[in-house]
């Protein structure tokens, strides 16, 4: 599988990383999980990454603070957050600040698919396109 | 402990005397001996002229008596027990009884056309005494019976009936007295010197007063039980300074100190048994009060802990419906990839595990064990936390200074919370020191035998606890440790206020801080109870 997209997967909580790698390995990509941003930030193929998906809720650095880190770096990576504690005021906060999906843990997986294809198409890019790497 | 004293631990009825309290009944019983003794030689001695003086006895007897009489009747509309009002209805007689006492004295209300029958005065005298030496009697011998001969009802009814009824046998007596005056006993020679026929009732007024005095000091349970015994004591000095070292002579100075002295200490009864009322007012009040922040303590922390279990479960569960999709997907491929369905099928167990793991710590926190009570001795409970610490302590450098209570301090506790608590004290105590260079590490552990509570301290010379932090510090998941969970002086203190004592923490000076904590003293089997002189 040749060319298939690879997603980032941030998450302290080694259980929950592990299921959210498999997941979107599932759903067609390739995954490699970090367990903290720091981790990602010092990474040799954070380059390589086409797409971040990070739990907002992690000690040190949260998933916002590193969108916000990578913003702000020469690697810019499309950026999904999930939480176990949805926030109305930090979803519309992390939209604002260019976060492409903003999802609620569990993972569902259709809806996790569409937040990659669309946060991978890039800004302003329409939620459906034509399925990765088939 | 009572039944009536577990139901109504704060009433003159059921609360236990103090040791301050029974020294100062004790004082006072000695005061009016010695009294006694120095007005015996001139005990016959006339004073005559001195009946002016019989109105303002009488009147402070009347008060005295209509006020003790109406604490009574309060107290048994709290206490309902049939012994208090019994003996609400003696003093109540007995004050009513002196209004008729004072009109009919030979001399005294002359001006007001009075003049009675030689022996009426001398008849409701005798009414009196004798009477209101039964009452206390009948509460002596009545007051330990069970509570299901309590007195129910309408309270303000039955008081009203008790009074009713008092006043009617009082004017039937006195009206009675007076009516036929000629049919009463011979107690009186002249208006000064009292007939054979008198002796009879000092001797069993004594009598009496001697039998209720064994009574309540066999079954002394409560304050008032203390107060009566004191009332008892007066009374029956009374009687010898009036009839035997005054010689039964009216006026005479014997006669006099009888009624001085026991009116002395009869107001003084009522302003113990007021200030007394009071206390255990105060005591209730805080008590109250104690119990309702402990109950919101509480709250607080079972909704922190609440809080934290949720977090622990939902992972896992998340996790769990993360895992079980992704093997669903798996096995929707156009080629089912049984492999990874499978390893995500172990990981839903495995999350599973882990949520049951988080289900069973919190069951084993509220075991049911938890709630067992033993009789313990708080000072060996230390012991044992000091020698498991021990190995600690030296490794810390830190010196530990031992000042327990001479004796055993009993409780009533779940040793096993309890020594949690007091290592937690310990090795809070322990970790503070740990930054300490420049100064000696010192642990003060004391114990002490307070009133009707045990009080431990711990103090330690380390940097002590900030302002700010000293009311969060009991907060959960509040610490000043860099590892500290902030559990443990939130776990301690609902422990201890499950226990019915409290746990704070102040400044020690000149440096370091110290931690309170105080519980209920119980007996134990064998143990003499501190505070008690019995």
């Amino acid at each position: 599988m040749t060319g298939e997209l690879l997603i980032a997967i941030v998450d302290d909580d080694d259980s929950a990383r592990e299921a959210a790698v498999d997941l979107v390995r599932a759903l067609g990509f390739a995954a490699v999980g970090f367990s903290s941003g720091t981790a990602l930030l010092n990474s040799e193929d954070l380059r390589t990454m086409d797409c971040l998906i990070a739990d907002v809720r992690m000690p040190d650095m949260g998933g916002f603070e590193l969108h916000l880190a990578l913003a702000g770096s020469d690697a810019r990576i499309p950026t999904i957050l999930m939480t176990a504690y949805p926030d109305e005021r930090i979803r519309k906060r992390a939209l604002a600040a260019g976060v492409r999906c903003f999802i609620e843990k569990p993972l569902e997986a259709d809806h996790l698919l569409a937040c990659i294809r669309s946060a991978v198409a890039g800004p302003g890019a329409s939620e459906h396109r034509g399925p990765p790497g088939s | 402990m009572t039944e009536a004293q577990d139901r109504h631990p704060f009433l003159l009825s059921t609360a236990r005397p103090s040791h301050r309290q029974r020294r100062l009944a004790a004082a006072v019983l000695a005061a009016l001996i010695a009294a006694m003794l120095v007005v015996a030689p001139f005990a016959h001695h006339r004073l005559s002229g001195t009946e002016i003086l019989i109105p303002a006895y009488a009147a402070a007897v009347f008060l005295v008596e209509l006020l003790t009489a109406t604490l009574l009747f309060a107290l048994f509309s709290v206490d309902r027990s049939r012994s208090v009002l019994l003996l609400a209805t003696g003093y109540l007689f007995s004050g009513l009884l002196v209004i008729p006492w004072a009109l009919t004295f030979p001399g005294v209300f002359t001006a007001l056309g009075l003049h009675p029958d030689l022996q009426v005065t001398a008849a409701i005298a005798a009414i009196r005494r004798l009477g209101f030496a039964v009452f206390v009697l009948g509460y002596a011998l009545s007051k330990d019976r069970k509570p299901r001969e309590r007195i129910r009802g309408s309270l303000g009814k039955v008081i009203m009936g008790r009074t009713a009824l008092v006043a009617g046998v009082v004017s039937a007596l006195v009206v009675a007295a007076f009516l036929r005056a000629d049919v009463l006993p011979p107690f009186m020679r002249d208006a000064r010197e009292v007939a054979p026929l008198w002796h009879y009732v000092p001797a069993a007024s004594a009598a009496l007063y001697l039998a209720g005095l064994a009574a309540l000091r066999t079954r002394m349970r409560s304050t008032l039980d203390l107060w009566l015994i004191v009332v008892l004591g007066t009374l029956l000095i009374e009687i010898i300074l009036i009839s035997y070292l005054g010689g039964g002579t009216r006026l005479s100075v014997g006669w006099w100190a009888g009624r001085v002295f026991g009116l002395a200490s009869t107001s003084l009864v009522l302003l113990v048994l007021l200030s007394e009322t009071t206390t255990l007012q105060v005591r209730l009040a805080r008590s109250v009060r104690s119990e309702r922040l402990a109950r919101e303590s509480r709250l607080t922390a079972m909704e922190a802990l609440s809080a934290s279990v949720a977090h622990e479960i939902n992972q896992p569960l998340a996790s769990m419906i993360t895992n079980a999709s992704a093997g669903l997907r798996w096995l929707d491929n156009d080629v089912p990839r049984f492999g990874e369905a499978r390893s995500a099928l172990e990981r839903v167990v495995r999350d599973g595990h882990r949520a049951r793991d988080v289900v069973d710590g919190v069951r084993n926190l509220f075991k049911k064990n938890n709630r067992e009570r033993v009789p313990l001795d708080m000072n060996r409970l230390i012991a044992r936390v000091l020698h498991r610490i021990e190995e600690e302590t030296q490794l810390g450098r830190v010196s530990l200074k031992v000042d327990l209570e001479v004796g055993p301090l009993p409780v009533t506790a779940n040793p096993m919370q309890m020594e949690q608590v007091v290592s937690n004290l310990m090795a809070n105590a322990v970790d503070a020191l740990s930054s300490v260079t420049e100064r000696s590490r010192i642990i003060r552990v004391m114990s002490r035998s307070l009133e009707g509570e045990i009080l431990v301290t711990v103090e330690d010379t380390g940097p002590g606890i900030a302002p700010g932090d000293r009311h969060r510090i009991f907060d959960p998941f509040f610490s000043t440790k860099p590892e500290g969970m902030g559990m443990g002086l939130m776990f301690s203190r609902s422990i201890v206020e499950d226990h019915g004592g409290r746990l704070w923490v102040s400044d020690n000076a000149p440096y370091g801080a110290v931690f309170h904590l105080t519980l209920p003293s119980s007996i134990l089997p064998g143990m003499p109870h501190p505070g008690s002189d019995r």
